[in-house]
Formats: C-alpha cells, sequence, structure tokens
C-alpha cells in the first residue's frame, strides 16, 4: 500500500490556483523530498494531506485511508512537523511530548524523546520562551512519539543551524532504517539532495518533476559542472563559451572564476575554445552538477 | 474518543493561568459577599436569598463565560497551536467537544465552589427552610452559564476576524441579557401595527418569546423548584403548556446545542 496517494489533486483560492492536478505515489520505506520555491504549493498539499485544507478536487490518501473523509485514520501512524504552528503557551516542553504521547495512545519516554533532538536540557522551560530552532526541535520530538509509519515534516530545518539539520537529517536517516517513510519539503537543495531517495519538484502548484537524484541528473543532460580559474578575462569570453556545443550554462562566480554547467563530452572543448580565446587556465576542476542547479533550471527555464 | 485528552489539557492549562485565580477569588467575594449584603437587600428567608443570587448571576454568569469562550477556538486557530493538535489524531469534532467541556468546567468549577460557599453561609444566616431547593439552584445555574459559553464558542468556531469577534461577544451579551426586553416589546409591537393596548392582552405566544431569553428560561427553572407564586406570569388559568418549567429546561438546551451545531458547521468544513 502506498504512504501517499494524491490524485488530481487542486486547490484554488478565489484568484491563485495553489495546486493544479497533482498526482504522486509516495511508496512505503521512501524518503521523499518535496522541493520547490517559496509559495509554490509545498505547504497546501501537506496541510491537505493534514486535512486543513480542503482541495477543491481531487483526492488524498494515507495508507489508504483518506484524508478528508477519514482524517483521524490518516493521521493515526504519522508525526507532524507543520507549517505555521505555535507551540503552547503554557506548556514546558516536557509537557508538550507528554500531550503527544498521550494524544497518540503511545507510551514513549518523553524526556528519552527530548533527549534525541538534544532537547533534555530544556525540557522544563516553558516552551513559549523557545526560540525557532528550539520549537523545531521540540515539535520533531512529538512527531516522533509512538514510532510513526510516516513522518511528514514541512520545511524541518527551518531555523536550525547547520549543525542541527545536519543532526535533523541524521534523526531522519534512523527513523527510515527503522520502517518509517519520510516525506518532507524544503526549499533548501542540499538537504533534500543528502538523504532522498526521490524528489519531486512543485512550481506554481504543477508538479514538474518526480525521480530519482540520478535520474534528475540525467534527464538534465549528463549534469557535469566545470570551475575554471582563469588569468584574466575579457569581453566575450563567456558569450565564446555557450556556443560551443553541449555546454548549457556559463557564468561568473565571484569575478575570479567561471562556472559551466555542459555534458561530460563538451569539457574538453570548452577548455580549446578557451584558449583560442587567449585566456590561461590557471586551475580547473569538475563537479558533478548538484541538485541546485538541476533545481535552478527547472524552475526558472519553465 | 478522544475529546478528553482536549478537554483534560484545556482544564489544565486554565489551571496555569492566573487570570482563572482571580476569577474564583472574584467569585468567592462576589457571591459571599452577596450573603452578607442580601440582609439589606431582601427578604430574610433562604429561597428569597436564592432569589436574589440568582439576579446576580443572570447579569454576572453570562459574562464569564462569554469571556471564557469567545477567544477559545479563534487564538489558538489564529496562533497555530491548533495545528499542533490537529496533527495527533484528533477529529476537528473531537476538539470542539474537548475545549467545550474544558471551558464548561473552567467557569462552573469556581462558581460552583463559591456558590456553596456562599450558600453555607446564607443557610447560616437566613436558616435552612428551603435547603433543599439547592441542588437545584446548583444545576440551574450551571445549564444557565453553559449555554454563554456554547454562545460565545460559536462564534470563536464561526470566523477569524477580530472585530466580528468583538461586536458578536459585546451583541450577544447586550442583546440576551440586556435588552432582550426591549426586544422583545419592539417585536409584538411591529407585529401589531404599533397598537400599543397589546400590551395589557399579551398573546400567548408572547411569553413563550419572553422565555427565550436565557436568563428568563433560568428563572422559570429556579421558581418551579420554589414557592408557586413566585413563577408569577407563567403560571395560572389559561397559561399554555408551553411555558411549563421543562419548557426552560428545554429551551436552555436549545441554546447550546443550536450556536454549537451552527458554528461547528463552518467550522469543521472550512480551511484553517
Amino acid at each position: 500500500m502506498a504512504a501517499i496517494e494524491a490524485t488530481n489533486v487542486s486547490k484554488r483560492y478565489d484568484t491563485v490556483i495553489a495546486l493544479d492536478r497533482v498526482n504522486l505515489t509516495v511508496e512505503e520505506g521512501e524518503t521523499f523530498g518535496f522541493l520547490g520555491p517559496n509559495g509554490a504549493g509545498k505547504s497546501t498539499f501537506i496541510n491537505a494531506l493534514l486535512d486543513f485544507v480542503k482541495p477543491t478536487d481531487g483526492s488524498l490518501s494515507i495508507f489508504g485511508h483518506d484524508c478528508q473523509r477519514e482524517g483521524v485514520a490518516a493521521r493515526n501512524r504519522i508525526g507532524v512537523l507543520p507549517e505555521g504552528y505555535s507551540v503552547f503557551e503554557r506548556l514546558t516542553g516536557r509537557q508538550h511530548v507528554e500531550y503527544a504521547i498521550e494524544s497518540k495512545d503511545a507510551d514513549d519516554d518523553p524526556i528519552a524523546l527530548l533527549d534525541r533532538v538534544n532537547m533534555r536540557d530544556a525540557a522544563d522551560r516553558n516552551a513559549a520562551d523557545y526560540s525557532k530552532g528550539m520549537a523545531q526541535r521540540l515539535v520533531l520530538a512529538m512527531a516522533l512519539a509512538g514510532e510513526p509509519d510516516l513522518l511528514l515534516l514541512d520545511e524541518p530545518t527551518t531555523g536550525l543551524d547547520p549543525n542541527g539539520a545536519a543532526e535533523m537529517r541524521q534523526i531522519l536517516k534512523e527513523e527510515n532504517e527503522r520502517g518509517a517513510t519520510i516525506f518532507f519539503s524544503s526549499h533548501i537543495l542540499e538537504q533534500v539532495e543528502a538523504v532522498c531517495d526521490r524528489v519531486g519538484i512543485l512550481q506554481a502548484g504543477e508538479l514538474v518533476a518526480v525521480d530519482t537524484i540520478e535520474g534528475l541528473r540525467e534527464s538534465l543532460g549528463g549534469g557535469t559542472k566545470l570551475v575554471i580559474t582563469p588569468s584574466q578575462l575579457q569581453n566575450g569570453t563567456l558569450q565564446a563559451i555557450r556556443t560551443v556545443e553541449g555546454v548549457e550554462t556559463a557564468v561568473m562566480r565571484e569575478d575570479t572564476t567561471i562556472e559551466v554547467t555542459c555534458t561530460n563530452d563538451a569539457k574538453m572543448d570548452v577548455l580549446v575554445e578557451l584558449r583560442d580565446a587567449g585566456v590561461d587556465v590557471v586551475n580547473f576542476r569538475t563537479e558533478e552538477a548538484s541538485l541546485e542547479d538541476m533545481f535552478v533550471e527547472y524552475t526558472n527555464n519553465r | 474518543m478522544t475529546w478528553q485528552d482536549i478537554a483534560r489539557k484545556d482544564v489544565s492549562d486554565a489551571g496555569r493561568s492566573r487570570t482563572l485565580w482571580a476569577l474564583a477569588g472574584l467569585l468567592l467575594v462576589g457571591f459571599v459577599g452577596y450573603s452578607y449584603g442580601h440582609t439589606y437587600l431582601g427578604e430574610d428567608s433562604f429561597p428569597a436569598f436564592l432569589e436574589g443570587l440568582a439576579q446576580v448571576i443572570g447579569s454576572g454568569l453570562p459574562l464569564l463565560g462569554i469571556l471564557l469562550g469567545y477567544k477559545s477556538i479563534v487564538h489558538e486557530r489564529k496562533s497555530g497551536s491548533l495545528f499542533l493538535t490537529l496533527s495527533f489524531p484528533h477529529s476537528r469534532r473531537d476538539v470542539i467537544v474537548g475545549k467545550f467541556v474544558g471551558r464548561a468546567i473552567v467557569l462552573l468549577a469556581p462558581t460552583l465552589v463559591a456558590l456553596i460557599v456562599a450558600g453555607v453561609v446564607g443557610a447560616v444566616r437566613y436558616g435552612t427552610d428551603g435547603l433543599a431547593l439547592f441542588p437545584w439552584f446548583l444545576l440551574a445555574t450551571a445549564l444557565y452559564g453553559v449555554v454563554f459559553v456554547a454562545i460565545s464558542m460559536a462564534l470563536s468556531m464561526w470566523t477569524t476576524v477580530d472585530r466580528w469577534i468583538t461586536f458578536g461577544a459585546l451583541g450577544s451579551y447586550l442583546l440576551l441579557v440586556q435588552l432582550w426586553d426591549n426586544f422583545h416589546s419592539l417585536t409584538i409591537l411591529l407585529l401589531h401595527r404599533f397598537d400599543f393596548s397589546v400590551f395589557a392582552d399579551m398573546p400567548d405566544w408572547a411569553l413563550l418569546f419572553r422565555l427565550l431569553k436565557p436568563s428568563e428560561a433560568y428563572y422559570r427553572l429556579l421558581r418551579a423548584g420554589f414557592d408557586v407564586s413566585l413563577a408569577g406570569r407563567y403560571v395560572g388559568d389559561g397559561t399554555p403548556l408551553y411555558v411549563e418549567w421543562w419548557m426552560a429546561l428545554v429551551l436552555l438546551a436549545l441554546w447550546c446545542a443550536v450556536p454549537l451545531a451552527v458554528g461547528f458547521r463552518r467550522f469543521g468544513t472550512t480551511d484553517l
């Protein structure tokens, strides 16, 4: 059974189409990254899964339970970090986790959960005084209560420092190894790249791509990135590179390096072109095109 | 059924709030204060003391019920803590039922405790004749208070626009507690084309209309247990069956159920 199944889901507001006929299946055990720029409709989709928002058309289900008609059953085995929440005003961190455990009929140890997200020391402080990052950790601990079969996380790394983000990814990996399906949204791509089996890219309410990272790379033409440090730059060098067959983009970075994305075969041609233009190459290296490059390409070229 | 989780949390949240303890203190001072003050205000008997106390409750308790209810849903919805609650396997119905029960407990616990203390003082000062009515008095008061929790919670479910909620809370208090009698007279006058003689000979249904005012229904309930003569206009030859005491019970129950149902009709199907 699919963990998440969306069939033709649309959400229209008066003047805006937030979701446009989205079809998506997330299989059990997957880690699925839901990508898109701000305002693409990621949160609307997740809120529809949680029945905070009623879709205009189409249907959604979690483990076979319709999210609108059987919302309680759909939310029974999931852990959620929603968007735009605020913590309860008068509860400590520990009381928050206790409430989550109680609500899910689970029997976890609240302190053990807080320990996992590195919040043990703040357990007895009023959560209203937490920073955004601490609140995110707390709500993640609440989401982990009851060993959910699906974790549904909306921008989970918001407010976390790089260390915190790495810890979050580690927890997601552990949960996935335990057998949980993970579905999370992000506009920060390296996070998705690091942990996801598959990604979906949402753009202006439309799901424009769903694939593995490798699959996306392939569909974007080999995806090699050349980082070149020339001795000096002349007018027209970039344009010259762009005319080489197989080159997709060529941009300046910080006035000293040129970044070129191109097919594998075109690498030598680019260097030859530079030499012909009279530019000495001080240094160069190749990188695999990051998801970010692909993402920018997907969302800008459409 | 998960509404118990919500209700329990709501009550313990309130227990952590200073406002609630202030409220309890206020009620205690108010009610016990009246038990002393009644000496100067009314007849020296226990039923008369309860009558007087009921007058205080009649205009005071609605205010507290409304204050406890009118932000109960909308505040959590706008701050976003409702999202956390509804991420759990709670339905929106559970949230509403739990909140309603929670707020009712938060209103009634201090009210009833203060009334019992005041009742003891009253019994000591005005004698124990008619003390058997006291449980009935508490029950009717509880129902009356809960009505205003229901009405204000309905308001809180209906809209997220602060202005409307404030107007609604103020408006419902003014209409249901202060201005109903004027509204009643005006309506009858309008229906009789400003023929003022209608007040001398009211149609039967006007009694039911008057009884629709929550405090009127509350007093009708109280008087059903008390001295019959105090039931006044609702008792006597030719008064219709539909203003018997049980109708007051039915009307108060409707004042709870109808607003909650109407509010939930909207809250249950809207985008949060």
